[in-house]
């Protein structure tokens, strides 16, 4: 299983990662610095992940490019993608959900809601929602 | 006498003559004519020419007339029986006309033929005359009764008179002739004017003298009429006065606007005086005799001199002046101060009277204007003041006078706040409409429109194009007068110069829009770091707790804690700023449930025991209810912070609203505070209590006062130190 992080701030992907793999070892984690690299990656179909944890605010394509390039891109509309941000802003997740990200989630301040969080969205998404997938 | 019967000639001479009775005979069979010497007369015939012939006889008569005579004549020859004819006319030989009674008789014989005519001939001119005179006389007598004229006969020996029927129908006695004791007619008359027409005609029998009188008169019914009266006397051969005939005509119609007159004469709010060129007062109303102390019989026919001596001259010389030149002098204008009483004002007409170009006589007329002089003193100072005021006003003031017209009246500001010379612009509407920025007009326009249809307060800020300096905003305003059909007819309003302050609001509000945007963007970015010191402090704790020595987790817990301070205040600043931006949205908002959910939200973390909330007055007041939210929740949230920690803390909120306006309290028994400190309390990040104490982001007064002031509506602290504090809010009355 793949999952692809985008995300410019090292700390947060490193929390992230940590939390992840403490859940599953074996997952394969492919982190992208920002939307360029992240549309770069999803180019070569053999990086087609099974999520995306897209941060919005980035340097030059921001998250809501991003995301609007991903569902325009065939292949690609079908991967789940959960928006991983600070912003509490009511424009930004109502722009995300337009876009068709499949969750929006704010990024806890707390390091223990943070892992929590991050595993709560690994069970559903990589396994939960898999499932009633394939079923 | 036997002399007279011895000459039968001779007594008939005389008989004619005496009688003017002329005889004449005619001879039928013998044709032959006699005339008497009278007869001749009459026909002015010379006697020596003897009588015409019996054919020329007829001829003297007028042509008109022979016919008439001719048949006379002829039917007395048949008949037998006389014939009469009177005022037959016949031309003289000197040619002039007579008018002549004639009487005959035929004479016949034994068979009954006629022999002679003869009668006599008598001159009736005279008589015919004074019978013609008499019968043009009736008829204008007639006429003249016709007319309203009653007759009436004075009879002086019997003392009686003699009511025409005429006269007695004016009088409402039904139109028979009466006849009354004099007495008794007297008696009749009000007693006003009894005296009047009994002395008159007491005179009148005695001097001769004609008189006319105007007197009023009583009917049957007991209304009084108003009468003229005019009588002639007639004496008998010794001279000796025998009655008065005379006549009486109804003049009350004509009487009733005299009356009518003296009414308006004495009513008129005017002081009126009838001079002659002595200085006499022939007449006066009564205004005129009250200002001069006294009633109309007091002055009238009174010299101004003897009333009051040489100050009259001055008037005099005045009036003489008018009747002289002819020349009248209209709305002179003069004090005069009463004895008792402040000055008063009097304008005064004088106009010449006379006839022909020739003046004898001064019509004064003189109004009291004291009340309009102090009208005009008044307007004229408030006028005044107007003028002071506008002139010394920092606003420009301007009058549009009449607003069917172009003209307005611009103030010295008003041209110093354009920088134009009052030489160079005149005051216009137009000249105004020029100088407004084309952008504002409409807006302007339609704000005048919405003054005038539905007066709605003009207060509008525009551009106006200064002379030098370009277009420059003003404040205009403007109130327009009614008339009594609401329609605008005057507008009088002013311009303030606001361009550097409007500049300012602008600059500033560029300045705010920054502001928050930097505040918003600042607060998120200051966010991330703190989020990873916590974070990985955390994280360094969790992981590596165990190996740090010393005092390294009792650092690292300091590091936590002030991160987590910070972001408490950064979200205080978020929300601050939030605020500021948020658009308010005023609905009815029921504070009482507000502040109980508020309530409910603390108490989950309110340990003290007995904390109570207490709400009264209106429930509800017109207020943008998230924004409410947010202001009971740092005013409740600070009383429950400051509460005091040896009684239990006890929260009132009372809520005002009606004609005055709307407001509320939210009060408390805390630890209270300094009132110098009641203003510094809404300042950003101000404390009055040490953090350790009190924790706190020093941003929820702050907020609580943007609320208000997002609001137009105001906040104020009362502080009493140990014993609680108070917070007032006042909301803006819904428009």
């Amino acid at each position: 299983m793949k999952v692809l992080i985008v995300d410019d701030d090292d700390g947060d992907v490193m929390l992230t990662e940590s939390c992840l793999h403490s859940n599953d070892n074996r997952l394969e984690i492919v982190r992208a610095f920002d939307g360029a690299d992240a549309l770069t990656l999803l180019e070569e179909d053999s990086h087609r992940p099974d999520l995306i944890l897209l941060d919005l605010n980035m340097p030059g394509i921001d998250g809501h490019k991003t995301l609007e390039s991903i569902r325009k891109t065939e292949g690609l509309q079908t991967v789940p993608v959960v928006i991983f941000s600070t912003s509490s802003s009511q424009s930004d997740i109502e722009r995300a959900y337009r876009n068709c990200a499949n969750a929006y989630v704010q990024k806890p301040a707390d390091l223990k809601n943070f892992q929590k969080t991050i595993t709560n969205i690994q069970a559903f998404w990589l396994h939960t929602a898999r499932t009633v997938k394939s079923a | 006498m036997p002399e007279m019967i011895d000459n039968p000639q001779r007594v008939l001479r005389l008989t004619e003559k005496f009688a003017k009775v002329g005889f004449w005979q005619v001879d039928i069979a013998a044709e032959r004519v006699f005339w008497s010497r009278e007869v001749f007369e009459i026909h002015g015939r010379d006697e020596s020419l003897g009588p015409p012939a019996l054919t020329d006889a007829i001829r003297y008569y007028h042509p008109d007339d022979v016919e008439m005579v001719q048949s006379a004549v002829d039917d007395a020859s048949k008949t037998g029986l006389p014939f009469e004819f009177n005022a037959a006319r016949i031309i003289r030989d000197d040619g002039t006309e007579r008018r002549i009674y004639s009487k005959g008789e035929v004479e016949t014989d034994a068979d009954g033929s006629p022999q002679r005519i003869h009668g006599v001939f008598r001159d009736t001119t005279a008589e015919y005359e004074q019978a013609q005179a008499l019968r043009a006389a009736k008829s204008r007598l007639d006429l003249l009764v016709e007319s309203g004229v009653g007759i009436w006969e004075y009879d002086i020996s019997a003392q009686q008179i003699l009511v025409s029927r005429k006269f007695s129908n004016m009088l409402g006695f039904g139109g028979e002739e009466i006849r009354v004791a004099y007495r008794d007619f007297i008696n009749a008359i009000p007693s006003a004017d009894r005296e009047l027409v009994d002395t008159t005609l007491q005179r009148h029998s005695e001097t001769d003298d004609p008189y006319l009188i105007e007197h009023s008169a009583r009917r049957k019914d007991g209304s009084v009429m108003w009468v003229r009266s005019r009588g002639k006397l007639e004496r008998d051969q010794r001279g000796t006065g025998r009655r008065i005939v005379g006549w009486t005509e109804d003049i009350s119609s004509s009487r009733r606007t005299q009356i009518q007159n003296q009414t308006i004469f004495d009513t008129v709010p005017a002081k009126i005086w009838l001079k002659d060129a002595e200085n006499r007062i022939l007449r006066l109303n009564k205004r005129a005799a009250e200002s001069m102390g006294g009633s109309v019989a007091d002055f009238e026919g009174q010299n101004t001199y003897d009333l009051f001596g040489e100050m009259a001259k001055k008037y005099h010389d005045d009036d003489l002046a008018v009747i002289n030149s002819g020349a009248p002098i209209r709305g002179m204008v003069e004090s005069y101060t009463p004895n008792e009483g402040e000055t008063g004002w009097v304008t005064t007409d004088k106009i010449p009277l006379g006839q022909d170009g020739k003046f004898d006589q001064l019509l004064v007329v003189s109004t009291d204007i004291t009340s309009l002089i102090e009208a005009e003193n008044r307007v004229r100072e408030s006028e005044e003041r107007f003028r002071l005021a506008a002139d010394g006003a920092s606003v420009g003031i301007w009058d549009w006078v009449d607003i069917e017209s172009e003209t307005e009246v611009w103030s010295d500001q008003f041209y110093r706040l354009i920088g134009y010379d009052r030489d160079e612009l005149p005051a216009s509407l137009n000249a105004f409409g020029d100088l407004l920025h084309p952008d504002d007009r409409p807006a302007a326009f339609a704000a005048v429109d919405a003054h005038f249809t539905e007066r709605k307060p003009f207060e509008v800020e525009y551009r106006l194009k200064h002379k030098t300096k370009g277009y420059r905003w003003f404040l205009g305003t403007g109130q327009a007068a009614y008339d009594d059909d609401g329609k605008p007819v005057r507008m009088v309003g002013s311009i303030q110069d606001i361009h550097d302050r409007r500049v300012a609001e602008e600059n500033l509000s560029e300045a705010n829009t920054e502001l928050e945007r930097f505040a918003y963007i600042a607060s998120h970015d200051l966010q991330e770091p703190l989020r990873k010191i916590q974070q990985f402090s955390e994280l360094l704790l969790i992981d590596h707790g165990e190996t740090l020595k010393g005092n390294g987790e009792v650092y690292l817990n300091f590091l936590m804690d002030a991160a987590d301070r910070m972001r408490k205040q950064i979200s205080g600043l978020l929300e601050y700023s939030r605020a500021g931006r948020a658009a308010v949205n005023i609905q009815t908002c029921d504070v009482a449930a507000i502040a109980r959910e508020v309530w409910a939200d603390f108490s989950a973390s309110l340990d003290a025991d007995g904390a109570s909330l207490e709400i009264d007055g209106k429930a509800t007041i017109q207020a943008d209810p998230e924004l409410l939210r947010r202001l009971l929740f740092n005013l409740i949230g600070n009383s429950i912070k400051y509460r005091h920690s040896e009684r239990p803390l006890s929260v009132k909120i009372h809520v005002e609203n009606d004609a005055e306006g709307q407001s509320l309290s939210v009060s408390d028994n805390g630890i209270g505070f300094d009132n110098s400190h009641a203003n510094d309390i809404f300042k950003l990040f101000n404390r009055l209590h040490r953090k350790e104490v009190y924790p706190g982001t020093g941003l929820g007064l702050a907020l609580c006062e943007r609320v208000m002031h997002l609001h137009d509506g105001r906040i104020s602290a009362d502080g009493r130190p140990g014993e609680g504090a108070s917070f007032n809010v006042v909301f803006p009355q819904p428009t």
